[in-house]
């Protein structure tokens, strides 16, 4: 069984039911509308961003549904990624957070997770000044309030 | 004059920097990596503690390293607030408190959200005892040995937490621990070890938990112990009463009928006879028997506790009765989760049944056990719903694997831990390629400890493997790596890419934490990893291996 998708940008894509179904929100659609050929809009996603979304979906359609978090253990916590999904988020910058944001309106919890991962992934051994080059984040801090917190965090820095 | 002029300039220059600091505010907020939903989880994946070699050989610690999260903390304001939030929230004093200054701790304590207390030290920390006492913010806490005055968190509000573990008690502190048990009713999870319960203590501290999801009973609990040695005397090998009803024995107590004798099966009655004997002799405990007498007044009251709303269940304790099990397993028909660990108290068969007859929903079991009969029993019994299969147990037998393959058709996972018990050898692996032969479901596999010599590699690298699901493999614990520090190495194959990562197990000997960034460009393995990686280099779904410290992932096409 297939069902119909539709982007911000009003373009189609005809999806397995199964493979729509990794997102919980389209799921839930499906179980509240029934047996239904109406298309389902997805007005925060666009067709370039739901095409990327969709190949995740396809490659990952097999996988058991993912068992939530038995421990929030900070030290059991891996930002391990497996290979396949490493390179489907080989992707301009705009794309990666655009990805997230889907994955995190379609409620798709392992896209999300490896799109965070990888921000993680880039954030890992950078100084402020280097994140806020690599994101493009300006700092609004005053000058005291930076000074404030270096001190603050001169505890740990000492380490 | 001047003075005035210079004041005026400052505060203009002041004025500007923060309408800057403002102005750089409102550009940051456009941006799609403020939303702090997004920013908590990309804190959690930042890395909060640094795996460093301990200096002994083989060994390596968890260091807590907060310069990470504190060096994105300084990024921007948004920033800030998200991931100052998410390092105290990870806070815990089991592992931090000797690192974090207290005027620090003092600081951020309204940040805090787990504790853990294990001995009476704490008692310095005044800002902790301020933060428990008014214990709104905290969700997670652990008290190991009543360490401090219960009496002081009995307040009429504040029963928030999320998760609770209780180790042991004193005898003066447990009223107030089990009000305080009995109050957070929103507990998620609860744990429960060498904790000191009635049977009316049960039904107090379990029944009024609707959002209970995780349930671990470990290490004699007192009412899974309950049976006196007095009382063991009264035992008779009763048939199995009404279901749904827990059953004890019967002691002196006028309240309790002959109907509620115990189930007992032959090891629960031949085990501590010759303790028994010589309390028939005058030996016995008068606490014990004033205990068990006050428990079978109760015992009614532990009955029909309801439906629970437990998904996970752990029940650790090898003294645990068939009756409690059968109490609580019946009262749990939402379980998806169960680990459990042999009880020389409980048949493994009419565990397995009730296990089958009340877990409908049951997906992951793990077994503990070095018995044969009772893991045999338990697997042959166990749902066909399981679709995951964790075996901790000393040794594997053609019995068994011919019970885990009558699974077959739905195992996904199977992991198989031998620890440092049972024998190694022929026999063993002749189980084990006859389960992936059997299983060709099995999405990952993950066996430990083992014998790597060459017959092993022999028979298990003869036949090629029809394992066309398998997602990930785990073999750890390659034994000649105890023999060669310097493992002869050859090049690992150009379709693997080799990743090395430390490991705590004892039972793995690693190599040289150091051999590993001498490799240099060419990674080198030992010869059994590279064979095995050529031989299922094939299998169409396989993304990950895992030979004791290294990590291989399969490069793609």
């Amino acid at each position: 069984m297939t069902v119909i998708l539709v982007s911000s940008d009003n373009q189609d894509f005809k999806v397995d039911k199964e493979v729509a179904e990794r997102s919980i929100l389209i799921k839930n659609m499906l179980e509240d509308v029934g047996e239904s050929d109406s298309p389902i809009p997805l007005p925060n996603v666009t067709s370039a961003v739901l095409t990327k979304v969709i190949e995740y979906c396809e490659h990952h359609r097999n996988d058991p549904v993912q068992v939530p978090e038995e421990t929030d253990d900070p030290r059991k916590r891996s930002n391990d990624i497996e290979e396949w999904d490493m390179k489907f988020m080989q992707v301009d910058q705009e794309m990666l957070f655009e990805i997230i944001l889907a994955a995190n309106y379609l409620d798709i919890k392992p896209l999300l997770d490896v799109g965070c991962k990888t921000v993680a992934n880039i954030i890992k051994g950078k100084t402020p000044e280097e994140i806020r080059k690599a994101f493009n984040i300006v700092n609004d801090f005053t000058p005291e309030e930076e000074a404030q917190i270096k001190k603050e965090n001169e505890w740990a820095e000492d380490r | 004059m001047a003075p005035t002029t210079v004041d005026n300039t400052t505060n203009n220059n002041n004025m500007a920097v923060k309408q800057i600091a403002k102005m750089n505010e409102n550009k940051n907020k456009e941006h799609k990596l403020m939303i702090p939903e997004i920013l908590m989880l990309i804190a959690s994946y930042l890395p909060l503690f640094d795996v460093r070699d301990n200096g002994r050989y083989y060994h390596t610690v968890d260091i807590w390293d907060p310069k990470p999260l504190l060096r994105a903390a300084t990024v921007c304001k948004t920033w800030h607030q998200v991931f100052t939030s998410v390092l105290w929230q990870t806070y815990d004093l089991a592992i931090m408190e000797n690192i974090v200054p207290l005027d620090v701790l003092h600081r951020n304590i309204h940040l805090v959200r787990n504790l853990s207390l294990f001995d009476k030290k704490h008692k310095k920390h005044a800002p902790l005892w301020d933060a428990l006492q008014g214990h709104a913010h905290i969700e997670k806490l652990a008290i190991h040995d009543a360490v401090f005055p219960v009496k002081k968190l009995l307040g009429p509000t504040n029963h928030n937490l999320g998760e609770l573990k209780l180790s042991g008690t004193c005898e003066r502190m447990h009223p107030f621990l089990m009000i305080f048990v009995e109050r957070q009713v929103h507990l998620k999870s609860l744990e429960l070890t060498r904790f000191k319960f009635t049977a009316s203590d049960w039904k107090r501290i379990i029944s009024n938990k609707p959002h209970l999801r995780k349930l671990t009973i470990a290490q004699q609990c007192e009412f899974l112990d309950h049976k006196s040695d007095e009382n063991q005397d009264n035992i008779t090998e009763a048939e199995d009463p009404t279901p749904g009803m827990m059953t004890t024995a019967t002691g002196n107590h006028p309240s309790v009928t002959n109907n509620d004798a115990p189930i007992s099966n032959g090891e629960a009655t031949s085990g501590g006879s010759k303790k028994r004997k010589s309390d028939e002799n005058g030996g016995g405990s008068s606490k014990k028997r004033r205990r068990a007498e006050l428990v079978n007044a109760e015992l009614p009251d532990a009955r029909n506790i309801g439906t629970l709303s437990v998904t996970h269940l752990v029940l650790q304790d090898n003294l645990l009765l068939l009756p409690f099990q059968k109490a609580i397993l019946e009262a749990c028909p939402h379980l998806e989760q169960l680990e459990i660990c042999y009880s020389k108290k409980a048949d493994g068969g009419k565990v397995a049944t009730l296990v089958r007859d009340n877990c409908r929903k049951l997906r992951r079991l793990t077994l503990e056990s070095t018995r044969q009969p009772w893991t045999l029993e338990m697997i042959d019994g166990m749902p066909h719903t399981v679709e995951e299969l964790t075996l901790h147990t000393g040794q594997l037998d053609l019995q068994m694997a011919a019970a885990i393959n009558a699974h077959a058709d739905k195992l996904t996972r199977l992991e198989l831990d031998f620890g440092r018990r049972g024998t190694k050898g022929k026999r063993r692996l002749t189980c084990i390629l006859s389960i992936l032969r059997k299983c060709t479901e099995l999405r990952e596999f993950s066996y430990h400890n083992h014998a790597t010599d060459k017959v092993f590699k022999g028979m298990m690298l003869n036949k090629p493997w029809n394992l066309p699901n398998l997602r990930k493999l785990h073999v750890r614990g390659v034994s000649p790596r105890t023999r060669y520090n310097g493992l002869p190495q050859v090049p690992v194959p150009s379709s693997w890419r080799q990743e090395i990562q430390f490991r705590n197990d004892d039972c793995c000997n690693t190599r040289c934490v150091e051999d590993v960034p001498k490799q240099g460009d060419t990674p080198l393995s030992p010869h059994f990893d590279v064979a095995l990686l050529n031989h299922i280099k094939d299998l169409p779904n396989l993304s990950e291996v895992i030979i004791t410290e290294a990590k291989y992932r399969k490069r793609l096409g």
